[in-house]
C-alpha cells in the first residue's frame, strides 16, 4: 500500500470508518504476526495479542495525530499487548538451556534451523533480549521500555548490555 | 539506525518469518475482532428529529402496551432515567484538571444514571484552556461483551467540540472506570460549555445513560511574552504567550517556523532555569488559532505547571525529526 493511500485510509478510519481501519490492519497482517512472534512463542497468545491490539488501536485511533507515524504507533500498541501476555506467562517459562549452535550461513537456513535460531533468540529473551528487541528492532527508547516493563532505566540499560553480550558470545563478533 | 542496529534488524527479519497460515489467521483475527466492535469510536451527533421520533415511538409503545391510566406503567416510566443534571464549576482554585486528579484531588461532580442495572456515575470534569476532560465509573456490570463504550453528543453541544480520546478500564469484576477528552476552539473555550452526553452502550450493555454536563471555564490570565530559539533543521521557536489558570497550571504558547511542513517537532521538557524543575505536564501540543499539524507555521500551546514569578529563562528540550535539541530561551 502506498503512503498516500495509507494516509487517506487513516483519516477515514479516524472519522469512524471501520472498513478503512480493517484494510489498514489486514494490510499489516504479516508484519503484526512477525512482531508478535518476536515476543510470544505460543500461537494462541500471538493471536490474542493481535486481537487486543486491534481493539486498542481502533479505540485510540483519534489520538494518532500524524498518519506517517502509523506503523510506529501500531507497533508500540502491539508490543504493549505482547509484553502484558509475556509477563503473565513469564513464571511458566522453563529453565534456560544452553543456546543452540548458530549455523554458519544464516542466509541459507532450513525451516528447522530458523526455528532453532529463533528459539535461541528467545532463550536470550527470557532474561534480557525482550529489551534487546524493543530497543534495537523496534526502536523504543530506554524511557519507553522502562515504563513498559515497569523497571528502572538502569535495569533496562543493564539488560541491554547483557543481551548484547549474550548475542555476541553466541553469534560471534560479526553480529552486534 | 547504526550499522549494528541494521545488522540485528536484518538478522531478526531473516530468522523470524511467519508462515502463510499464521498470517491468514491474523487476518481472520483482525476481521473477527472488528466485527465485534460497534462502529464509531468517536462522537456521533444525535439529530433533534431523531430524538423526537424515537421518543414519540417509545411513548406510543408504552402507552399502547400499558394504557395511559395504568399507574404502574406511569411509575416505571417516571422512574426511567432520562436526564441527570449536574454542574461542575471551578470555584476552588486548588482543584483543577486531570493533573490535580492524578495527584489525588480533582473537580468532583455529581450525576448518575441507572439503566438495566448498570449505574454510570460521572466523577470529575474539567475545562482547562481548550481541553475538556470527564471521568466516570460504571458499576453493576454483569458480563462484558467488549471493552468499549459508545458516546454521543446532541447537537446543542458546542460546534467546535472535537473529541480527542476515550478510555475504559476494568477496576474489578463489575466496575469500570472511563474517561473521555475533547478540544474546543478558542472562542467556545471562554464560554460556559454544555455537553449533552448520551452513553448508548457500555462494555456491551445497552443504555442509554444521559447526562447534561455544564462546565464553566477556569479563570485565565494571559501575559504576552517574547523569547526565541533556533532549533535543528532551520526550525525557529518563538514564545508568544503565557496563560495562567486557577489551580497552578498554565499554557505556554509558541509560534514554530518549520523548514517544511513535514518537519516533526516535539517538546519533551520545559524547565525554568532558576530552579530547573520540570514544568511540562503534557507533551501533546494544543494547536491554536486554526493552525494544525502539517502546517509550516503552527502556533502550539503546551500545558505546564505555572512558572515561578520573574522567570527570566526557560530550558526547553525535545527533538526535531531525529535530532535532539536543548536550548535556553531568555524571556521578556
Amino acid at each position: 500500500m502506498d503512503m498516500l493511500t495509507q494516509h487517506r485510509l487513516i483519516r477515514r478510519a479516524q472519522r469512524g470508518d471501520p472498513d478503512a481501519f480493517a484494510t489498514l490492519m489486514t494490510d499489516m497482517a504479516e508484519y503484526l504476526t512477525r512482531t508478535a512472534y518476536l515476543y510470544l512463542a505460543d500461537a494462541h497468545d500471538v493471536q490474542d495479542a493481535i486481537s487486543a491490539a486491534t481493539l486498542a488501536a481502533f479505540q485510540a485511533l483519534p489520538q494518532l495525530k500524524q498518519p506517517r507515524h502509523w506503523r510506529t504507533w501500531i507497533t508500540r500498541i502491539l508490543i504493549r499487548q505482547c509484553y502484558a501476555r509475556y509477563k503473565v506467562k513469564a513464571h511458566e517459562i522453563y529453565a534456560q538451556e544452553h543456546l543452540p549452535e548458530p549455523p554458519a550461513d544464516t542466509g541459507q537456513l532450513t525451516t528447522e534451523e530458523k526455528m532453532d535460531l529463533l528459539a535461541g533468540l528467545r532463550e536470550i529473551n527470557q532474561a534480557h533480549a525482550l529489551t534487546l528487541m524493543m530497543f534495537y528492532y523496534h526502536g523504543l527508547s530506554i524511557k519507553e521500555i522502562s515504563a513498559l516493563q515497569d523497571n528502572p532505566a538502569n535495569t533496562v540499560k543493564s539488560n541491554l548490555r547483557r543481551g548484547r553480550q549474550a548475542l555476541r558470545d553466541w553469534l560471534g563478533e560479526d553480529y552486534l | 539506525m547504526t550499522p549494528d542496529d541494521q545488522k540485528f534488524h536484518d538478522f531478526v527479519d531473516r530468522v523470524n518469518t511467519p508462515s502463510p497460515t499464521d498470517v491468514a489467521q491474523t487476518r481472520a483475527t483482525i476481521q473477527n475482532t472488528l466485527a465485534q466492535i460497534t462502529p464509531a469510536p468517536h462522537q456521533r451527533r444525535i439529530r433533534p428529529w431523531q430524538i423526537g421520533v424515537l421518543t414519540a415511538v417509545a411513548a406510543l409503545f408504552l402507552l399502547t402496551l400499558g394504557g395511559i391510566f395504568n399507574p404502574a406503567m406511569n411509575e416505571v416510566f417516571a422512574k426511567a432515567p432520562v436526564v441527570g443534571q449536574f454542574f461542575a464549576r471551578f470555584t476552588d482554585p486548588d482543584r483543577l484538571s486531570v493533573v490535580v486528579e492524578n495527584n489525588g484531588g480533582g473537580q468532583h461532580v455529581t450525576g448518575q444514571s441507572t439503566v438495566n442495572g448498570v449505574t454510570i456515575k460521572l466523577d470529575s470534569a474539567y475545562l482547562e484552556g481548550q481541553t475538556v476532560g470527564v471521568t466516570g465509573t460504571a458499576t453493576g456490570i454483569k458480563a462484558r461483551k467488549n471493552e468499549w463504550f459508545n458516546l454521543q453528543l446532541a447537537k446543542s453541544a458546542p460546534a467546535s467540540f472535537e473529541q480527542t480520546a476515550m478510555d475504559v478500564r476494568a477496576i474489578n469484576q463489575d466496575t469500570y472506570r472511563f474517561s473521555f477528552f475533547g478540544q474546543l476552539d478558542a472562542v467556545d473555550s471562554r464560554k460556559p460549555v454544555t455537553l449533552p452526553i448520551t452513553i448508548s452502550r457500555f462494555v456491551g450493555h445497552p443504555g442509554p445513560w444521559k447526562f447534561n454536563l455544564k462546565l464553566t471555564p477556569s479563570r485565565a490570565v494571559n501575559t504576552a511574552i517574547r523569547g526565541t530559539a533556533q532549533l535543528p533543521y532551520q526550525t525557529k521557536l518563538a514564545l508568544t504567550q503565557y496563560t495562567r489558570y486557577s489551580g497552578g497550571t498554565a499554557l505556554l504558547t509558541m509560534n514554530l517556523t518549520l523548514a517544511d511542513k513535514d518537519t516533526d517537532v516535539s517538546v519533551l521538557s520545559i524547565k525554568a532555569a532558576a530552579d530547573n524543575e520540570e514544568r511540562l505536564l503534557n507533551a501533546t501540543p494544543i494547536y491554536q488559532n486554526d493552525t494544525h499539524d502539517g502546517q509550516q507555521n503552527p502556533i502550539v500551546g503546551y500545558r505546564i505547571k505555572q512558572l515561578p514569578k520573574n522567570t527570566k529563562q526557560l530550558n526547553i528540550s525535545g527533538s526535531v525529526n531525529d535530532k535532539k535539541y536543548n536550548v535556553t530561551v531568555p524571556i521578556q
